[in-house]
């Protein structure tokens, strides 16, 4: 039996100091933007807010100074990111560059590549996108079919990547693709690849409407695009090794549960002076969710503090985390009887619970949908 | 983490695996007494755990007593163990002896007037029948005080809970000989009966999670393990995410547990954790139950394959200290008093808490 205690690690004293310094910048750099804004969270694209944290020192928390990270560990990491989501602070920018490509350059990546982007992502500067799903390839990330041929310049990328998030603004993509094929099994003969996105020779990259209405993913199609040999992340061949380390982290964060927060504040706002004891009820069984959800999140991070692999654990925090997430629109449906509409002189309750209402069905989708995680726990548990 | 609280784990795994049988598991009200399993847990010091060392007992904290707990659900030992962890850490706190033998909690606070007389109805009191005393918090004009009553002097109306643990009633209407006065919340015993019934709960969804997929591995239909049916799959996934999701609530509760005698400010981040982690316990108690009970099929609604030990357990213990609804309006009352922004910084100071004195 796997061990599922999830057991709290102790918060050093730097994680406390660093909560109480975001605290206060967030506290004040937030204090113009709407409930609305606030209310996109880690999906919130803000060039001049992802600058002004970095400049505070607020990202790559735990990347090394040497490559301008502010050399802390992942419990000092795990507390200001959780801040910066219950704020509402529009990360979107850096996310995936702090959350798992800065990460990925650090353990696998070379010296030049690591010195020339790390500084820019601890920076805020520099966004980057995922490309792993395909039009055929989503939840079966083996079954990709992007190729990559060795020629002299480097490497000629052909091939389509789907639900690219940022690709439309990012500047580097890191990218799964096959560039040998399959022999003993399936996940053998990946490459990583870090792609100079505004040098687009042989790259269109396409936004996908979602039903939200909002264009934030993308299709990316390669058409013999030449990327140069130092693109290549890590060893040939061994980038199925690197994607499992990389996913593990993307599904690791409390972002996992703390999705529509901003929701969750609103929703306290409005009952605040209710004296329906459905209302006490409700909001109740949300708080023990949450503050559940966030122990296990935190053991998470005791793990990744300690150098422990966080796959089974985080597919678990991850799978109940986006339950809760989905939820949570419904419920304050229930408890509070207002439509939720996007129209502009709505309240901010209704904006917000408009907004994320849509957004929810992504939740057990993205990054994994619920369906592998299960899988991921089945298999730990010795049943495939 | 704490060295002692892994010498915790392996001392109950090691006193608990083997010696806790299916007869004792499955006791009912009528079972004797299982003495030999209560003398092991004695002589391992289990009991005064939490008594400081200087006063012969094992000077561990809160958090080391975590496994402990957790092991009395895991292995459903029908014995007042968490019960007399807990009476015997309030009787140290308030400077009173600590009486020999089996020692249980009151659920419920009585009223103690200067004359050293208690009076009034205590209801399921765990082994109250078994017991040679019983802590009570008194609350009432002269704040709160501890006394010990002692369980021959009272007429116990035995009853038990669904899974056969004895859960007796009496009327006390009597003298003690001392009382400790203590400042304490006066609902003191109803926060440590749902810390201790937050533990035990963990504790057995680990055992039923270890069974049912034990018995998928085992058990063939269609020429195929159980294990091997993705739907069969999916269920111990979410058997074994519930069963993670209470440990880490009752873990956070565990490590802050010293706090809850202390009144105001200072205590309710510890009294926080423990609202939260038996609401969570007591709405996930269903699921649990359920999806155990499913992967066994027929046979795990047997007596004899022995589940129940666990299933009645969990359906007995979501209610005592609090049901879910109990606890939920706690929290939310908390919640909307406080908003958004002050309920964020409470949780973040109560969870990780610091290991408070035992």
């Amino acid at each position: 039996m796997p061990d599922l205690l999830f057991e709290l690690p102790e918060l050093p004293a730097s994680a406390r100091r660093l909560r109480r310094a975001v605290r206060k910048f967030l506290q004040r750099e937030l204090s113009g933007y709407s409930p609305l804004v606030r209310s996109a969270s880690w999906d919130g694209f803000d060039q001049e807010f992802s600058r002004r944290l970095g400049a505070a020192g607020f990202i790559g928390v735990a990347l090394p100074r040497r490559y301008g990270g502010r050399g802390g560990g992942m419990l000092d990491r795990y507390v200001v990111l959780e801040e910066c989501l219950v704020a509402g602070a529009p990360t979107g920018l850096h996310w995936f560059a702090d959350r798992q490509s800065g990460p990925l350059l650090l353990k696998y990546g070379s010296e030049s590549q690591r010195k020339a982007i790390l500084p820019g992502i601890c920076r805020g500067e520099l966004c980057f996108c995922i490309g792993m799903s395909e039009p055929d390839a989503g939840s079966d990330l083996a079954g990709l079919r992007t190729q990559g041929r060795r020629v002299d310049a480097g490497w000629v990328l052909n091939g389509t990547k789907l639900w690219t998030t940022n690709a439309h603004r990012a500047d580097y993509m890191i990218a799964l693709v096959r560039t040998a094929p399959a022999t003993a099994t399936r996940h053998e003969g990946f490459s990583q690849f870090l792609i100079d996105l505004k040098r687009p020779p042989g790259i269109q990259v396409r936004p996908v409407r979602d039903l939200t209405g909002r264009e934030h993913f993308n299709e990316v199609v390669f058409t013999d695009c030449l990327v140069p040999a130092e693109a290549l992340i890590g060893e040939e061949g061994k980038g199925w090794n690197q994607v499992t380390a990389e996913l593990a982290l993307e599904r690791s964060g409390p972002e996992r549960y703390l999705s529509c927060h901003v929701l969750f504040e609103q929703l306290l706002n409005v009952l605040a002076r209710s004296r329906d004891p459905r209302a006490r009820d409700g909001i109740g069984r949300l708080v023990a969710r949450l503050a559940t959800l966030r122990s296990m999140s935190l053991a998470v991070a005791g793990m990744l503090d300690a150098g422990r692999d966080p796959g089974l654990h985080a597919s678990i925090v991850k799978d109940l985390g986006a339950e809760f997430e989905q939820a949570l629109p419904g419920i304050c449906q229930e408890l509070v009887p207002v439509q939720p509409t996007v129209a502009p002189d709505a309240s901010d309750y209704q904006q917000v619970l408009a907004s994320l209402t849509m957004l929810s069905a992504s939740f057990s989708l993205r990054g994994g949908t619920v369906e592998i995680l299960r899988g991921i726990v089945a298999r730990h548990l010795g049943l495939r | 983490m704490s060295e002692l609280k892994d010498l915790v784990a392996e001392a109950v795994s090691r006193v608990f695996t083997g010696n806790v049988s299916d007869e004792i598991r499955t006791g009912t009200g009528e079972s004797p007494w299982p003495a030999a399993l209560w003398r092991l847990c004695v002589e391992q010091g289990f009991d005064q755990f939490l008594v400081p060392e200087s006063t012969g007992g094992g000077g561990g904290l809160w958090i080391d007593a975590a496994p402990l707990v957790r092991g009395c659900g895991e292995h459903a030992v029908p014995l007042p163990l968490p019960e007399a962890l807990a009476a015997r850490w309030l009787l140290a706190l308030g400077g009173l002896a600590q009486p020999a033998g089996i020692v249980t909690l009151a659920p419920q606070t009585l009223t103690l007037d200067g004359a050293l007389h208690v009076e009034g109805l205590l209801h399921g009191v765990p082994w109250g029948r078994s017991s040679d005393a019983v802590v009570v918090v008194c609350a009432g004009g002269r704040g709160t005080d501890l006394a010990v009553l002692r369980s021959s002097a009272l007429d116990w109306h035995a009853s038990t809970n669904l899974a056969g643990e004895p859960r007796d009633d009496t009327k006390v209407s009597l003298n003690v000989e001392r009382a400790a006065a203590i400042v304490v919340p006066p609902e003191l015993p109803e926060f440590l009966g749902a810390l201790l019934r937050a533990g035990q709960m963990a504790g057995a969804s680990l055992a039923l999670l270890e069974r049912s997929t034990a018995y998928a591995h085992e058990r063939t239909q269609f020429g195929r393990k159980l294990g091997q049916f993705q739907v069969i799959q999916h269920n111990l996934a979410r058997l074994a995410t519930a069963a993670s999701a209470m440990n880490a609530a009752a873990s956070a509760a565990f490590v802050g547990a010293g706090l809850l005698a202390v009144p105001g400010a200072r205590g309710s981040g510890a009294r926080l954790a423990v609202a939260i982690a038996k609401c969570r316990a007591s709405e996930l108690a269903e699921s649990v139950a359920a999806i155990a009970h499913q992967v066994h099929g027929a046979m795990g609604f047997t007596a004899e394959v022995g589940l129940h030990a666990w299933t009645r357990r969990l359906w007995s213990w979501r209610g005592e200290f609090g049901n879910a609804a109990h606890w939920a309006g706690w929290l939310g009352a908390h919640a909307l008093r406080r908003g958004p922004e002050r309920l964020w910084a409470d949780l973040t100071d109560a969870i990780p808490g610091t290991s408070g004195e035992a």
